[in-house]
């Protein structure tokens, strides 16, 4: 049945009269959807899914590493668990999850996927104690960019984020948590320390 | 990683590539936002016959007489076709002739292509190689473009935050600013040199002469804010296109002499390097020191309290360097280098790129602009450069950030052209000399992908024939 249908599409289509002079500007395209539910495992990168839920900040901590020669603390989960200079296995470790922010942008596009969020502000958050990074977003503060005399004054604009204080915050308990790293966020930390 | 710079340069240095490779031709082909007019076997097609004329042989002459494809394309998300190096060589008309398959390393998937062909004729594999690279990004819309991009990086952690590329070097770019200071108004006038740069080379994407006044303005322009703090002119393009490089050994060069090809000059791979980063770039490390040079010693960067890589330098730049300066015998870049094209994806990832590359030291990125050294002395930029043509002039063809970035053909793009400085045919083949690099004899090609996960730098040398 199919075939016959190809069959008719192809006499209803008009031939031009001579395809070699078809107008290369003007080419035909074709359209295709492609819309796939992957299902992936968190794997060994489970527990700090679960962690946040209840929420609680996993880090990763390589015990005595054999590199660095103290512990080695990883913000967020090597593949594997497996420390990336002595390949030890890491244990999991609870932190206070407040930190400072070690660099961040405001995003004004973003990928598809994301396009009804922005603006939004990412940032990398140092957490004392900890050896590397964690990236998330920043929420609970004004995003508008202001307009500025110089370039000068939009550095030191910008300058006036990094090492701020932050703080995690997660997602409540009432909504569905999505076991993916917007369960947790980050917004200022206003604690006098 | 790296605890002692001098017997790592050793080790480097006794790398060698085992027998002489040369490029000696390339072809481009043109980049557009979109190329509906041809498929994307057609639109290498096209990048190949232009290197084949170059050589001044025919279609069926090439297929005959080069071994061998390396097919590099970067995303089968976009060009929604797996096998597309299979097609790409059937469509070159080279079946049944060998080819080690496609070659994929994200943004330096055309600088890690042109590598792998360096090495199957260095390894005496085969004599006549073609790398071929392309991307036909037009096949989806800018954003679910980026979504795509940005599935090159960790979708456990960092993509689904929402982060993507534009961000990413962003936040590496506002963190360069903190820790090695540079500034708004040096990565601006990398936007207006390189725009400016490709108002003379025809195959560019994008003709703007930008000024530093305009691109600085763009902050106060809500349509333009992309990333802060980067606007529009800081951010390259999404490109349809295509570029190959013709690859051969010593006996591939007589091969095409028997042919009748005359070529009055070749470049010779003088080395090549690559290195590497975590993915995420949360993960790298914040040690003391940089691997060095070793014509650096530790003081240059004693007592700095340094980051080193952090997230604002790319450990992976060094290392490629490293390797690729040994090999080649640099052991002044600034001196010996005439021409580099480098991967300008955003301009604040050329200057960082500057101090990775040993152009000039890890905090001096912003002053190394500010003097003009890597600018052209024949171009008005609108502002002074007065110690122009003092280093090796650095993205004279307008690189990516006006030629666009069709990623897998990126890499060969950056080749074909410092190949066209080198051989001192700019003029030739841009209908103008504005852009030629005064002889021009040592040029430098560095790609790079994601964040400073992959990098591949070659050095090239002229050689008359």
């Amino acid at each position: 049945m199919a075939a016959k249908k190809t069959q008719l599409d192809i006499y209803q289509t008009a031939m031009p009269l001579d395809p070699n002079a078809l107008d290369p500007k003007s080419p035909h395209t074709d359209g295709w959807q492609y819309a796939i539910r992957y299902i992936r495992s968190l794997g060994e990168y489970t527990p700090f899914f679960i962690a946040l839920s209840s929420k609680k900040f996993l880090v990763s901590r390589c015990e005595n590493c054999s590199y660095w020669k103290r512990n080695y603390v990883y913000a967020t989960p090597r593949p594997g668990l497996i420390c990336m200079y002595c390949g030890m296995q890491c244990k999991w470790m609870e932190i206070e999850p407040r930190g400072k922010i070690h660099s961040f942008t405001i995003c004004r596009y973003s990928a598809e996927m994301f396009k009804d969020e922005v603006p939004f502000a990412l940032i990398l958050v140092e957490f004392s104690g900890v050896d590397t990074l964690f990236m998330g977003k920043l929420r609970g503060v004004n995003l508008e960019q202001p307009t500025t005399e110089s370039p000068q004054e939009l550095e030191g604009w910008i300058k006036s984020f990094i090492g701020r204080p932050v703080k995690a915050e997660f997602r409540k308990l009432i909504s569905p948590k999505k076991f993916d790293p917007t369960d947790v966020w980050f917004i200022p930390d206003d604690r006098v320390i | 990683m790296i605890s002692d710079p001098w017997s790592y340069w050793t080790h480097m240095s006794k790398r060698s590539l085992g027998r002489p490779v040369y490029v000696v031709a390339g072809g481009v082909s043109k980049f557009a936002k979109s190329r509906k007019d041809k498929t994307f076997q057609a639109i290498v097609q096209e990048a190949v016959s232009s290197l084949y004329s170059d050589l001044g042989i025919s279609f069926a002459e090439g297929r005959e007489v080069f071994d061998s494809t390396v097919p590099s394309y970067f995303s089968d998300h976009f060009l929604r076709q797996l096998k597309g190096g299979a097609m790409v060589h059937d469509a070159l008309g080279f079946c049944p002739k060998p080819s080690p398959g496609r070659l994929e390393a994200g943004g330096a998937t055309g600088g890690h292509c042109f590598q792998k062909a360096v090495k199957e004729v260095a390894s005496g594999d085969v004599d006549l190689c073609l790398a071929v690279g392309w991307e036909t990004m037009s096949t989806v819309g800018t954003a679910k473009g980026n979504e795509f991009i940005a599935l090159a990086s960790d979708t456990f952690f960092d993509f689904p935050v929402g982060g993507y590329y534009n961000g990413y070097y962003a936040m590496m770019a506002v963190r360069h600013m903190v820790e090695l200071g540079s500034s708004l108004s040096s990565f601006s006038k990398i936007a207006v040199k390189n725009h400016r740069n490709a108002c003379f080379n025809p195959y560019a994407q994008e003709h703007y002469n930008l000024t530093l006044e305009g691109v600085l303005a763009e902050q106060n322009d809500l349509s333009m804010r992309i990333a802060l703090p980067l606007t529009r002119s800081h951010i390259c393009t999404m490109s349809d296109g295509a570029a190959a490089v013709a690859i051969a050994s010593e006996e591939g060069l007589r091969i095409l002499e028997q042919r009748g090809v005359k070529l009055s000059s070749v470049a010779r791979v003088k080395g090549i390097g690559n290195g590497t980063d975590a993915m995420r770039m949360a993960d790298r490390p914040c040690e003391q020191l940089p691997p060095l040079f070793p014509w650096e010693g530790p003081p240059a960067y004693e007592n700095r309290g340094l980051w080193y890589p952090g997230v604002h330098s790319f450990r992976g730049a060094r290392v490629a360097c490293i390797g690729a300066y040994a090999m080649a015998g640099i052991d002044n870049p600034n001196l010996d280098l005439d021409v580099v094209e480098l991967h300008d994806a955003y301009t604040s990832s050329e200057l960082q790129t500057y101090e990775d590359m040993g152009l000039c030291r890890y905090g001096e990125g912003a002053a190394y602009i500010d003097h003009g050294f890597p600018f052209l002395k024949a171009v008005d930029y609108g502002f002074e450069v007065p110690s122009a043509g003092e280093g090796p002039v650095v993205n004279p063809s307008g690189g990516l950030l006006a030629c666009g970035h069709p990623v897998g053909a990126t890499g060969l793009m950056q080749a074909v052209f410092v190949l066209w400085q080198l051989q001192h045919s700019i003029g030739t083949h841009f209908g103008s000399e504005m852009l030629q690099v005064p002889d021009a004899n040592v040029g430098a090609i560095h790609s790079h992908a994601g964040t400073g996960t992959y990098i591949a730098v070659s050095i090239l040398e002229r050689e008359e024939v």
